[in-house]
Protein backbone atom coordinates (compact mmCIF):
# COMPACT_ATOMS: atom_id res chain seq x y z
CA UNK A 1 0.00 0.00 0.00
CA UNK A 2 1.37 3.22 -0.59
CA UNK A 3 2.10 6.01 1.75
CA UNK A 4 -1.75 8.03 2.38
CA UNK A 5 -2.20 11.17 0.16
CA UNK A 6 -4.60 14.24 1.54
CA UNK A 7 -2.97 16.37 3.88
CA UNK A 8 -4.42 19.50 4.14
CA UNK A 9 -3.23 22.58 5.63
CA UNK A 10 -5.89 24.91 6.44
CA UNK A 11 -3.91 28.41 6.94
CA UNK A 12 -5.40 31.45 8.70
CA UNK A 13 -8.21 31.12 6.95
CA UNK A 14 -11.29 33.82 6.77
CA UNK A 15 -14.62 33.41 5.15
CA UNK A 16 -16.86 36.65 4.60
CA UNK A 17 -20.19 35.79 2.59
CA UNK A 18 -22.81 38.28 1.85
CA UNK A 19 -21.98 41.69 0.07
CA UNK A 20 -22.26 45.31 1.10
CA UNK A 21 -24.19 45.96 4.56
CA UNK A 22 -25.08 41.84 4.58
CA UNK A 23 -21.82 40.89 4.50
CA UNK A 24 -20.71 38.58 7.32
CA UNK A 25 -17.58 37.42 8.80
CA UNK A 26 -18.44 33.74 8.70
CA UNK A 27 -14.86 32.22 9.36
CA UNK A 28 -12.07 33.36 11.20
CA UNK A 29 -8.60 33.29 10.99
CA UNK A 30 -8.70 29.13 11.51
CA UNK A 31 -5.91 27.15 10.84
CA UNK A 32 -5.97 23.27 11.39
CA UNK A 33 -4.32 20.19 9.73
CA UNK A 34 -6.06 17.23 8.25
CA UNK A 35 -3.35 14.46 8.74
CA UNK A 36 -2.97 12.37 5.71
CA UNK A 37 -4.78 8.90 5.55
CA UNK A 38 -6.36 9.84 9.02
CA UNK A 39 -10.08 10.95 9.66
CA UNK A 40 -10.83 14.55 11.42
CA UNK A 41 -14.04 15.58 13.21
CA UNK A 42 -15.38 18.75 13.16
CA UNK A 43 -17.58 19.21 16.03
CA UNK A 44 -19.33 22.70 16.48
CA UNK A 45 -22.82 24.25 17.10
CA UNK A 46 -24.71 24.43 13.76
CA UNK A 47 -24.48 27.30 12.16
CA UNK A 48 -21.46 28.15 13.33
CA UNK A 49 -20.04 28.30 9.94
CA UNK A 50 -18.73 23.97 9.78
CA UNK A 51 -20.46 23.72 6.84
CA UNK A 52 -18.94 26.89 5.08
CA UNK A 53 -15.12 25.73 5.75
CA UNK A 54 -16.56 22.28 4.33
CA UNK A 55 -17.05 24.52 1.26
CA UNK A 56 -14.10 26.23 1.30
CA UNK A 57 -12.44 22.80 0.88
CA UNK A 58 -14.39 21.36 -2.01
CA UNK A 59 -13.86 24.58 -3.77
CA UNK A 60 -17.74 26.26 -4.00
CA UNK A 61 -16.56 29.01 -1.56
CA UNK A 62 -13.01 31.45 -2.17
CA UNK A 63 -10.98 32.47 1.32
CA UNK A 64 -11.07 35.88 2.02
CA UNK A 65 -7.81 35.46 3.07
CA UNK A 66 -5.14 32.91 4.18
CA UNK A 67 -4.96 29.49 2.16
CA UNK A 68 -5.29 25.73 1.48
CA UNK A 69 -2.99 23.69 0.96
CA UNK A 70 -3.49 20.03 -0.04
CA UNK A 71 0.25 17.70 -0.29
CA UNK A 72 1.82 21.05 -0.76
CA UNK A 73 -0.31 22.73 -3.41
CA UNK A 74 -2.48 25.67 -2.92
CA UNK A 75 -5.84 24.12 -4.11
CA UNK A 76 -9.02 26.68 -5.29
CA UNK A 77 -11.91 25.94 -7.36
CA UNK A 78 -14.20 22.26 -7.42
CA UNK A 79 -11.80 19.25 -8.34
CA UNK A 80 -12.42 15.43 -8.39
CA UNK A 81 -9.52 15.33 -5.93
CA UNK A 82 -11.64 16.61 -3.49
CA UNK A 83 -14.99 15.31 -2.91
CA UNK A 84 -17.92 15.89 -0.99
CA UNK A 85 -21.51 14.25 0.84
CA UNK A 86 -23.58 16.63 1.41
CA UNK A 87 -26.22 16.85 4.45
CA UNK A 88 -28.79 15.54 1.78
CA UNK A 89 -29.06 13.43 -1.04
CA UNK A 90 -27.73 14.42 -4.20
CA UNK A 91 -27.72 11.65 -6.99
CA UNK A 92 -29.18 12.38 -10.05
CA UNK A 93 -32.58 11.56 -9.95
CA UNK A 94 -32.22 10.68 -14.31
CA UNK A 95 -29.73 8.16 -13.76
CA UNK A 96 -29.48 4.43 -12.23
CA UNK A 97 -27.45 4.09 -9.28
CA UNK A 98 -24.26 2.77 -11.51
CA UNK A 99 -24.86 6.01 -14.23
CA UNK A 100 -24.62 8.03 -11.03
CA UNK A 101 -21.25 6.38 -9.76
CA UNK A 102 -19.78 6.73 -13.23
CA UNK A 103 -21.03 10.31 -13.53
CA UNK A 104 -17.72 12.19 -14.07
CA UNK A 105 -16.38 12.61 -17.02
CA UNK A 106 -13.15 10.68 -16.71
CA UNK A 107 -15.20 7.90 -15.26
CA UNK A 108 -16.87 7.29 -18.55
CA UNK A 109 -14.42 7.07 -20.46
CA UNK A 110 -15.37 3.40 -22.73
CA UNK A 111 -12.78 1.86 -19.90
CA UNK A 112 -14.00 -1.60 -19.05
CA UNK A 113 -11.90 -1.35 -16.37
CA UNK A 114 -13.78 2.00 -14.77
CA UNK A 115 -17.49 -0.04 -15.13
CA UNK A 116 -15.79 -2.73 -13.40
CA UNK A 117 -14.55 -0.40 -10.28
CA UNK A 118 -17.50 0.75 -10.58
CA UNK A 119 -19.55 -2.34 -9.96
CA UNK A 120 -16.88 -3.98 -7.45
CA UNK A 121 -17.11 -0.34 -5.60
CA UNK A 122 -21.07 -0.98 -5.36
CA UNK A 123 -20.46 -4.75 -4.50
CA UNK A 124 -18.61 -2.99 -1.32
CA UNK A 125 -21.04 -0.57 -0.12
CA UNK A 126 -24.20 -3.18 -0.67
CA UNK A 127 -25.21 -2.47 -3.72
CA UNK A 128 -24.59 -4.76 -6.19
CA UNK A 129 -28.15 -5.45 -6.76
CA UNK A 130 -29.07 -2.03 -7.25
CA UNK A 131 -26.65 -1.14 -10.14
CA UNK A 132 -29.64 -0.15 -12.32
CA UNK A 133 -32.22 1.09 -9.80
CA UNK A 134 -33.33 4.67 -9.84
CA UNK A 135 -32.66 6.72 -7.13
CA UNK A 136 -35.88 7.14 -6.02
CA UNK A 137 -36.12 2.81 -5.28
CA UNK A 138 -33.37 2.90 -2.71
CA UNK A 139 -33.47 4.02 0.73
CA UNK A 140 -32.08 6.88 2.46
CA UNK A 141 -28.74 4.68 3.50
CA UNK A 142 -28.84 3.28 0.55
CA UNK A 143 -28.49 6.81 -1.07
CA UNK A 144 -25.60 7.41 0.88
CA UNK A 145 -23.51 4.46 0.56
CA UNK A 146 -24.63 5.05 -3.73
CA UNK A 147 -23.01 8.90 -2.94
CA UNK A 148 -20.27 7.25 -1.14
CA UNK A 149 -18.96 5.02 -4.16
CA UNK A 150 -19.58 8.10 -6.55
CA UNK A 151 -17.17 9.93 -4.57
CA UNK A 152 -14.29 7.28 -3.74
CA UNK A 153 -14.22 6.16 -7.41
CA UNK A 154 -12.40 9.77 -7.99
CA UNK A 155 -9.63 8.28 -5.92
CA UNK A 156 -10.06 11.75 -3.70
CA UNK A 157 -7.36 12.83 -1.91
CA UNK A 158 -9.63 14.42 0.44
CA UNK A 159 -13.19 13.33 1.10
CA UNK A 160 -15.23 15.41 3.01
CA UNK A 161 -18.41 14.68 4.22
CA UNK A 162 -20.90 17.38 5.88
CA UNK A 163 -23.38 16.16 8.51
CA UNK A 164 -24.00 13.10 6.09
CA UNK A 165 -26.08 10.67 8.10
CA UNK A 166 -28.47 13.86 9.41
CA UNK A 167 -31.40 12.78 7.68
CA UNK A 168 -30.92 9.20 8.08
CA UNK A 169 -34.07 7.65 11.15
CA UNK A 170 -31.97 6.63 14.50
CA UNK A 171 -31.25 2.76 13.49
CA UNK A 172 -29.76 3.52 9.78
CA UNK A 173 -27.76 6.04 11.02
CA UNK A 174 -26.15 3.75 13.39
CA UNK A 175 -25.24 1.17 10.92
CA UNK A 176 -24.13 3.78 8.18
CA UNK A 177 -21.75 4.96 10.96
CA UNK A 178 -19.80 1.75 11.86
CA UNK A 179 -20.41 0.95 8.21
CA UNK A 180 -18.22 4.26 7.32
CA UNK A 181 -16.11 3.94 9.53
CA UNK A 182 -15.08 0.96 8.49
CA UNK A 183 -14.84 1.60 4.90
CA UNK A 184 -12.64 4.68 5.45
CA UNK A 185 -10.38 3.00 8.11
CA UNK A 186 -9.47 0.62 5.25
CA UNK A 187 -8.64 2.85 2.76
CA UNK A 188 -6.83 5.08 4.88
CA UNK A 189 -9.02 7.70 2.96
CA UNK A 190 -8.26 10.88 4.51
CA UNK A 191 -11.72 12.67 5.46
CA UNK A 192 -13.20 15.81 6.88
CA UNK A 193 -16.51 14.35 9.05
CA UNK A 194 -18.45 17.33 9.93
CA UNK A 195 -20.87 16.78 12.62
CA UNK A 196 -22.95 18.06 15.19
CA UNK A 197 -22.91 14.33 17.08
CA UNK A 198 -19.94 13.37 19.80
CA UNK A 199 -20.94 10.12 19.43
CA UNK A 200 -20.63 9.85 15.92
CA UNK A 201 -16.86 12.08 16.20
CA UNK A 202 -16.08 9.75 18.78
CA UNK A 203 -17.03 6.30 17.00
CA UNK A 204 -15.50 7.37 13.14
CA UNK A 205 -12.45 9.82 13.98
CA UNK A 206 -8.54 10.05 14.94
CA UNK A 207 -8.97 13.95 16.21
CA UNK A 208 -11.52 15.96 16.84
CA UNK A 209 -11.28 19.63 16.11
CA UNK A 210 -13.90 21.72 18.34
CA UNK A 211 -15.06 24.73 16.77
CA UNK A 212 -16.16 28.04 18.89
CA UNK A 213 -19.39 29.69 17.70
CA UNK A 214 -19.66 32.27 14.45
CA UNK A 215 -17.15 33.53 13.38
CA UNK A 216 -15.60 29.86 13.81
CA UNK A 217 -12.31 28.70 14.37
CA UNK A 218 -10.58 25.70 16.10
CA UNK A 219 -11.20 26.18 19.86
CA UNK A 220 -9.56 22.86 20.86
CA UNK A 221 -8.17 19.49 18.95
CA UNK A 222 -8.53 15.82 20.81
CA UNK A 223 -7.41 13.02 19.87
CA UNK A 224 -9.69 10.01 19.42
CA UNK A 225 -7.29 7.51 20.61
CA UNK A 226 -9.07 4.40 20.61
CA UNK A 227 -8.24 1.05 19.17
CA UNK A 228 -10.04 -0.19 15.23
CA UNK A 229 -12.92 -1.39 14.95
CA UNK A 230 -15.02 0.57 16.88
CA UNK A 231 -18.44 -0.14 17.34
CA UNK A 232 -21.13 1.97 19.30
CA UNK A 233 -21.24 -0.05 22.36
CA UNK A 234 -17.40 -0.35 22.70
CA UNK A 235 -17.15 3.42 22.11
CA UNK A 236 -20.11 3.71 25.23
CA UNK A 237 -18.15 1.50 27.14
CA UNK A 238 -14.28 3.03 26.86
CA UNK A 239 -13.78 5.28 29.84
CA UNK A 240 -11.24 7.20 28.40
CA UNK A 241 -14.43 8.31 25.74
CA UNK A 242 -16.55 9.23 28.45
CA UNK A 243 -14.10 11.89 29.65
CA UNK A 244 -13.11 12.68 26.13
CA UNK A 245 -17.29 12.96 25.54
CA UNK A 246 -17.80 15.03 29.07
CA UNK A 247 -14.86 17.46 28.36
CA UNK A 248 -16.67 18.26 24.61
CA UNK A 249 -19.78 18.39 25.91
CA UNK A 250 -18.53 21.15 28.26
CA UNK A 251 -16.45 23.05 25.48
CA UNK A 252 -19.87 23.26 23.41
CA UNK A 253 -22.39 23.79 26.09
CA UNK A 254 -19.97 27.33 26.63
CA UNK A 255 -19.87 27.83 22.78
CA UNK A 256 -23.83 27.07 22.23
CA UNK A 257 -24.31 29.58 25.48
CA UNK A 258 -21.90 32.01 23.59
CA UNK A 259 -24.38 31.86 20.56
CA UNK A 260 -27.96 31.70 22.36
CA UNK A 261 -26.26 35.31 24.02
CA UNK A 262 -24.92 36.80 20.80
CA UNK A 263 -28.35 35.52 19.16
CA UNK A 264 -29.97 37.74 21.73
CA UNK A 265 -27.91 41.01 21.70
CA UNK A 266 -27.84 40.73 17.48
CA UNK A 267 -31.45 39.75 16.60
CA UNK A 268 -30.49 41.11 13.09
CA UNK A 269 -28.53 37.44 12.60
CA UNK A 270 -31.95 35.87 12.12
CA UNK A 271 -32.51 33.47 9.38
CA UNK A 272 -29.16 33.77 8.19
CA UNK A 273 -27.54 30.10 7.85
CA UNK A 274 -28.39 28.22 10.27
CA UNK A 275 -30.16 29.70 13.24
CA UNK A 276 -27.57 30.44 15.16
CA UNK A 277 -28.02 27.49 18.15
CA UNK A 278 -29.31 24.80 17.59
CA UNK A 279 -29.71 21.86 19.82
CA UNK A 280 -26.22 19.31 20.42
CA UNK A 281 -27.06 15.59 19.76
CA UNK A 282 -25.43 14.50 22.71
CA UNK A 283 -26.67 10.93 22.89
CA UNK A 284 -28.28 9.59 19.20
CA UNK A 285 -29.71 6.70 20.90
CA UNK A 286 -31.80 7.87 23.50
CA UNK A 287 -33.55 11.18 21.63
CA UNK A 288 -34.85 9.21 19.00
CA UNK B 1 -50.34 2.60 -10.78
CA UNK B 2 -51.31 1.77 -7.16
CA UNK B 3 -54.30 -0.66 -6.29
CA UNK B 4 -56.52 -0.51 -9.32
CA UNK B 5 -54.89 -3.09 -12.61
CA UNK B 6 -54.88 -1.35 -16.00
CA UNK B 7 -58.04 -2.94 -16.92
CA UNK B 8 -60.09 -2.41 -14.10
CA UNK B 9 -59.38 1.44 -14.94
CA UNK B 10 -60.67 1.08 -18.32
CA UNK B 11 -63.39 -0.45 -16.96
CA UNK B 12 -64.17 1.91 -14.75
CA UNK B 13 -63.52 4.53 -17.42
CA UNK B 14 -66.34 2.95 -19.98
CA UNK B 15 -68.14 2.42 -16.84
CA UNK B 16 -68.26 6.26 -15.79
CA UNK B 17 -68.79 7.15 -19.39
CA UNK B 18 -71.78 4.79 -19.73
CA UNK B 19 -73.39 6.38 -16.44
CA UNK B 20 -72.96 10.07 -18.04
CA UNK B 21 -74.85 9.22 -21.00
CA UNK B 22 -77.69 7.74 -18.83
CA UNK B 23 -77.74 10.38 -16.92
CA UNK B 24 -77.63 12.74 -19.73
CA UNK B 25 -80.45 10.82 -21.56
CA UNK B 26 -83.09 10.87 -18.99
CA UNK B 27 -82.19 14.39 -18.39
CA UNK B 28 -83.02 15.76 -21.59
CA UNK B 29 -86.12 13.68 -22.01
CA UNK B 30 -87.49 13.86 -18.41
CA UNK B 31 -89.36 17.23 -19.94
CA UNK B 32 -91.27 15.02 -22.08
CA UNK B 33 -91.86 11.45 -20.11
CA UNK B 34 -93.00 13.24 -16.41
CA UNK B 35 -93.54 16.83 -17.77
CA UNK B 36 -90.79 18.03 -15.08
CA UNK B 37 -88.06 19.72 -16.91
CA UNK B 38 -84.14 19.38 -15.67
CA UNK B 39 -82.79 23.04 -16.09
CA UNK B 40 -80.43 23.46 -18.53
CA UNK B 41 -80.33 19.88 -19.71
CA UNK B 42 -83.62 20.24 -21.07
CA UNK B 43 -82.64 22.61 -23.77
CA UNK B 44 -79.55 20.14 -24.75
CA UNK B 45 -80.63 17.25 -27.53
CA UNK B 46 -80.47 14.12 -25.39
CA UNK B 47 -77.45 11.99 -26.86
CA UNK B 48 -79.67 9.44 -29.18
CA UNK B 49 -80.36 12.18 -31.30
CA UNK B 50 -76.44 13.09 -31.32
CA UNK B 51 -75.38 9.68 -32.05
CA UNK B 52 -77.37 9.85 -35.10
CA UNK B 53 -76.16 12.91 -36.05
CA UNK B 54 -72.88 11.86 -35.83
CA UNK B 55 -73.50 8.80 -37.53
CA UNK B 56 -74.40 11.34 -40.35
CA UNK B 57 -71.51 13.38 -39.73
CA UNK B 58 -68.93 10.87 -40.07
CA UNK B 59 -70.09 10.05 -43.42
CA UNK B 60 -69.20 13.75 -44.74
CA UNK B 61 -65.57 14.38 -46.26
CA UNK B 62 -66.32 17.98 -44.50
CA UNK B 63 -66.22 16.89 -40.88
CA UNK B 64 -63.20 14.65 -41.23
CA UNK B 65 -61.65 17.86 -43.27
CA UNK B 66 -62.30 20.01 -40.31
CA UNK B 67 -60.60 17.26 -37.91
CA UNK B 68 -57.69 17.27 -39.90
CA UNK B 69 -57.79 21.29 -40.24
CA UNK B 70 -57.90 22.25 -37.03
CA UNK B 71 -55.48 19.25 -35.98
CA UNK B 72 -52.47 20.50 -38.18
CA UNK B 73 -53.33 24.27 -36.90
CA UNK B 74 -52.68 22.78 -33.58
CA UNK B 75 -49.94 20.51 -34.32
CA UNK B 76 -48.28 23.42 -36.34
CA UNK B 77 -48.69 25.96 -33.78
CA UNK B 78 -47.30 23.83 -31.04
CA UNK B 79 -44.31 22.29 -32.96
CA UNK B 80 -43.07 25.96 -33.63
CA UNK B 81 -43.99 26.41 -29.79
CA UNK B 82 -41.92 23.88 -28.88
CA UNK B 83 -39.20 24.91 -31.41
CA UNK B 84 -38.99 28.22 -30.71
CA UNK B 85 -39.79 28.36 -27.24
CA UNK B 86 -37.85 25.68 -25.94
CA UNK B 87 -34.19 26.63 -26.89
CA UNK B 88 -35.37 30.68 -26.26
CA UNK B 89 -36.04 29.34 -22.46
CA UNK B 90 -33.10 27.33 -22.07
CA UNK B 91 -31.17 31.09 -23.19
CA UNK B 92 -33.08 33.13 -20.86
CA UNK B 93 -31.99 29.96 -17.73
CA UNK B 94 -28.40 30.25 -18.68
CA UNK B 95 -27.22 33.99 -20.08
CA UNK B 96 -28.20 36.94 -17.51
CA UNK B 97 -27.88 39.19 -20.25
CA UNK B 98 -30.37 38.13 -22.04
CA UNK B 99 -32.69 37.08 -19.28
CA UNK B 100 -32.34 40.79 -18.72
CA UNK B 101 -32.54 41.56 -22.28
CA UNK B 102 -35.83 39.49 -22.84
CA UNK B 103 -37.45 38.74 -19.63
CA UNK B 104 -39.30 42.43 -19.78
CA UNK B 105 -40.39 41.92 -23.11
CA UNK B 106 -41.49 38.73 -22.85
CA UNK B 107 -43.37 39.22 -19.81
CA UNK B 108 -45.24 42.36 -20.80
CA UNK B 109 -46.71 39.75 -24.04
CA UNK B 110 -47.58 36.96 -21.23
CA UNK B 111 -50.26 38.44 -19.89
CA UNK B 112 -52.47 39.64 -23.39
CA UNK B 113 -54.96 36.84 -24.25
CA UNK B 114 -53.62 34.71 -27.22
CA UNK B 115 -57.64 35.81 -28.92
CA UNK B 116 -56.72 39.63 -28.59
CA UNK B 117 -53.74 39.04 -30.98
CA UNK B 118 -56.05 37.64 -33.50
CA UNK B 119 -57.13 41.02 -35.56
CA UNK B 120 -53.23 42.06 -35.59
CA UNK B 121 -52.34 38.05 -36.78
CA UNK B 122 -55.28 38.35 -39.34
CA UNK B 123 -53.40 41.72 -40.81
CA UNK B 124 -50.13 40.56 -40.19
CA UNK B 125 -49.75 37.29 -42.27
CA UNK B 126 -50.90 36.55 -45.31
CA UNK B 127 -53.29 34.00 -45.17
CA UNK B 128 -55.86 33.51 -42.78
CA UNK B 129 -54.06 30.22 -42.14
CA UNK B 130 -50.87 31.59 -41.05
CA UNK B 131 -52.40 34.17 -38.95
CA UNK B 132 -55.06 31.09 -36.85
CA UNK B 133 -51.46 29.08 -36.48
CA UNK B 134 -49.42 32.08 -35.53
CA UNK B 135 -52.36 32.73 -32.50
CA UNK B 136 -52.59 28.70 -31.98
CA UNK B 137 -48.73 29.04 -31.62
CA UNK B 138 -48.87 32.31 -28.95
CA UNK B 139 -50.85 29.77 -27.02
CA UNK B 140 -48.57 26.83 -26.35
CA UNK B 141 -45.41 29.30 -26.64
CA UNK B 142 -45.47 30.93 -23.21
CA UNK B 143 -46.77 28.04 -21.09
CA UNK B 144 -43.88 26.27 -22.59
CA UNK B 145 -41.23 29.03 -21.85
CA UNK B 146 -42.83 29.86 -18.52
CA UNK B 147 -42.47 26.43 -16.99
CA UNK B 148 -39.09 25.68 -17.93
CA UNK B 149 -37.87 29.25 -16.85
CA UNK B 150 -39.63 28.40 -13.36
CA UNK B 151 -38.45 25.09 -13.75
CA UNK B 152 -34.74 25.75 -14.11
CA UNK B 153 -35.05 28.19 -11.16
CA UNK B 154 -35.88 25.14 -8.99
CA UNK B 155 -32.81 23.15 -9.86
CA UNK B 156 -31.19 21.83 -7.19
CA UNK B 157 -28.43 23.67 -6.44
CA UNK B 158 -26.02 20.64 -5.12
CA UNK B 159 -26.70 18.84 -8.31
CA UNK B 160 -24.44 21.53 -10.09
CA UNK B 161 -22.33 21.81 -7.96
CA UNK B 162 -21.55 17.93 -7.19
CA UNK B 163 -20.93 17.94 -11.16
CA UNK B 164 -18.47 20.73 -10.63
CA UNK B 165 -17.04 18.59 -8.41
CA UNK B 166 -17.16 15.89 -10.69
CA UNK B 167 -14.92 17.10 -13.05
CA UNK B 168 -18.02 18.96 -15.34
CA UNK B 169 -17.47 22.56 -16.65
CA UNK B 170 -20.20 24.86 -18.36
CA UNK B 171 -21.01 22.89 -21.16
CA UNK B 172 -21.19 19.82 -19.37
CA UNK B 173 -23.22 20.82 -16.66
CA UNK B 174 -25.95 22.30 -19.13
CA UNK B 175 -26.31 18.92 -20.90
CA UNK B 176 -25.97 16.53 -17.99
CA UNK B 177 -27.15 18.52 -15.29
CA UNK B 178 -29.20 21.26 -16.39
CA UNK B 179 -31.30 19.97 -19.16
CA UNK B 180 -32.26 16.36 -17.51
CA UNK B 181 -33.37 18.53 -14.09
CA UNK B 182 -35.79 21.01 -16.09
CA UNK B 183 -37.19 18.11 -18.48
CA UNK B 184 -39.66 17.72 -16.21
CA UNK B 185 -40.69 21.44 -16.24
CA UNK B 186 -40.45 21.28 -20.33
CA UNK B 187 -43.30 18.11 -20.02
CA UNK B 188 -46.15 20.09 -18.09
CA UNK B 189 -45.43 23.27 -19.96
CA UNK B 190 -45.84 20.94 -23.21
CA UNK B 191 -49.11 19.37 -22.26
CA UNK B 192 -50.10 22.85 -20.71
CA UNK B 193 -49.53 24.41 -24.20
CA UNK B 194 -51.20 21.32 -25.84
CA UNK B 195 -54.24 22.16 -23.85
CA UNK B 196 -54.49 25.91 -24.45
CA UNK B 197 -53.52 25.44 -28.58
CA UNK B 198 -56.61 23.61 -28.84
CA UNK B 199 -59.05 26.65 -26.43
CA UNK B 200 -57.31 28.70 -28.79
CA UNK B 201 -57.50 27.25 -32.37
CA UNK B 202 -60.94 27.23 -31.60
CA UNK B 203 -61.83 30.33 -30.87
CA UNK B 204 -59.83 32.11 -34.13
CA UNK B 205 -61.60 30.06 -35.96
CA UNK B 206 -65.02 31.53 -34.58
CA UNK B 207 -63.53 34.53 -35.03
CA UNK B 208 -61.71 34.72 -38.91
CA UNK B 209 -64.52 32.65 -40.13
CA UNK B 210 -62.54 29.50 -40.46
CA UNK B 211 -60.69 30.48 -43.53
CA UNK B 212 -62.73 29.24 -46.28
CA UNK B 213 -66.78 29.43 -46.64
CA UNK B 214 -67.29 25.86 -47.88
CA UNK B 215 -68.48 25.05 -44.17
CA UNK B 216 -65.12 22.65 -43.47
CA UNK B 217 -62.76 25.62 -41.85
CA UNK B 218 -62.31 23.50 -38.47
CA UNK B 219 -64.09 21.55 -35.59
CA UNK B 220 -64.77 25.31 -34.55
CA UNK B 221 -65.85 26.62 -37.13
CA UNK B 222 -68.19 23.58 -37.46
CA UNK B 223 -69.62 24.24 -34.07
CA UNK B 224 -70.16 28.03 -35.13
CA UNK B 225 -71.91 26.89 -38.34
CA UNK B 226 -74.20 24.65 -36.82
CA UNK B 227 -75.04 27.14 -34.34
CA UNK B 228 -75.63 29.75 -37.14
CA UNK B 229 -78.13 27.20 -38.89
CA UNK B 230 -80.04 26.40 -35.08
CA UNK B 231 -78.62 22.49 -35.60
CA UNK B 232 -78.36 21.58 -32.31
CA UNK B 233 -77.31 18.24 -32.26
CA UNK B 234 -74.37 19.17 -34.58
CA UNK B 235 -73.38 21.36 -32.07
CA UNK B 236 -73.06 19.06 -29.40
CA UNK B 237 -71.28 16.78 -31.76
CA UNK B 238 -68.72 19.03 -32.75
CA UNK B 239 -68.10 19.95 -29.14
CA UNK B 240 -67.66 16.51 -28.36
CA UNK B 241 -65.04 16.07 -31.33
CA UNK B 242 -63.23 19.41 -29.39
CA UNK B 243 -63.00 16.98 -26.76
CA UNK B 244 -62.08 14.33 -27.95
CA UNK B 245 -59.64 15.79 -29.85
CA UNK B 246 -58.27 18.02 -26.87
CA UNK B 247 -58.27 14.81 -24.82
CA UNK B 248 -56.20 12.08 -27.03
CA UNK B 249 -53.16 15.27 -27.71
CA UNK B 250 -52.49 15.69 -24.49
CA UNK B 251 -52.84 12.05 -23.43
CA UNK B 252 -49.98 11.50 -26.51
CA UNK B 253 -48.08 14.60 -24.56
CA UNK B 254 -47.98 12.84 -21.51
CA UNK B 255 -47.08 9.43 -22.61
CA UNK B 256 -44.34 11.04 -24.71
CA UNK B 257 -43.32 12.63 -21.07
CA UNK B 258 -43.22 8.86 -19.68
CA UNK B 259 -41.04 7.97 -22.10
CA UNK B 260 -38.72 10.52 -21.75
CA UNK B 261 -38.46 10.17 -18.18
CA UNK B 262 -38.43 6.23 -17.15
CA UNK B 263 -37.27 7.75 -13.52
CA UNK B 264 -40.25 9.10 -12.89
CA UNK B 265 -42.11 5.75 -13.16
CA UNK B 266 -39.71 4.01 -11.08
CA UNK B 267 -40.55 4.06 -7.28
Amino acid sequence: MTAPRGEVRFEGVSVRLGEGPAEKLIVDGCSFVLEAGAVTAMIGPSGCGKSTIGAVLAGFERASSGRVVLDGREVSGPSPERQILFQETALMPWLTTLENVVFAPHARRRDANRRRRAQELLERVGLGAFADRYPSQLSGGMQRRAELARALLNDPALLILDEPFRGLDAMTRELMQEYTAELLGERRQTTLLITTDIDEALLLADRVLVMSNRPTRVREQLDVDLPRPRTHEAVLADERCQALKRHMIELLTDEVMRSFAAGVAAPADHGQRGNGAAPLTTTTRSQE
Amino acid sequence: MNGASRRTIVRRGILGVLAWLALWEVGSQLGEWIGVAVPLLDKVPPPHTVVGDLGELVGEAGYWNSWSLSLQRVLWGFAFAIAIGVPLALLIVTSRTFRGLFFPIFETLRPIPPLAWVPLAIIFWPTQELSITFVTFLGAFFPIVLNIVDGAAQIDRRLVLISRSLGLGRVGTFARVLLPSTLPAMVTGAAVGMGITWEVVVAAELISGGGNTSGDGGLGFLVWNAYQGNDLPRIVVGMISLGIAGYLSSTMVRALGARLMPWRRAA
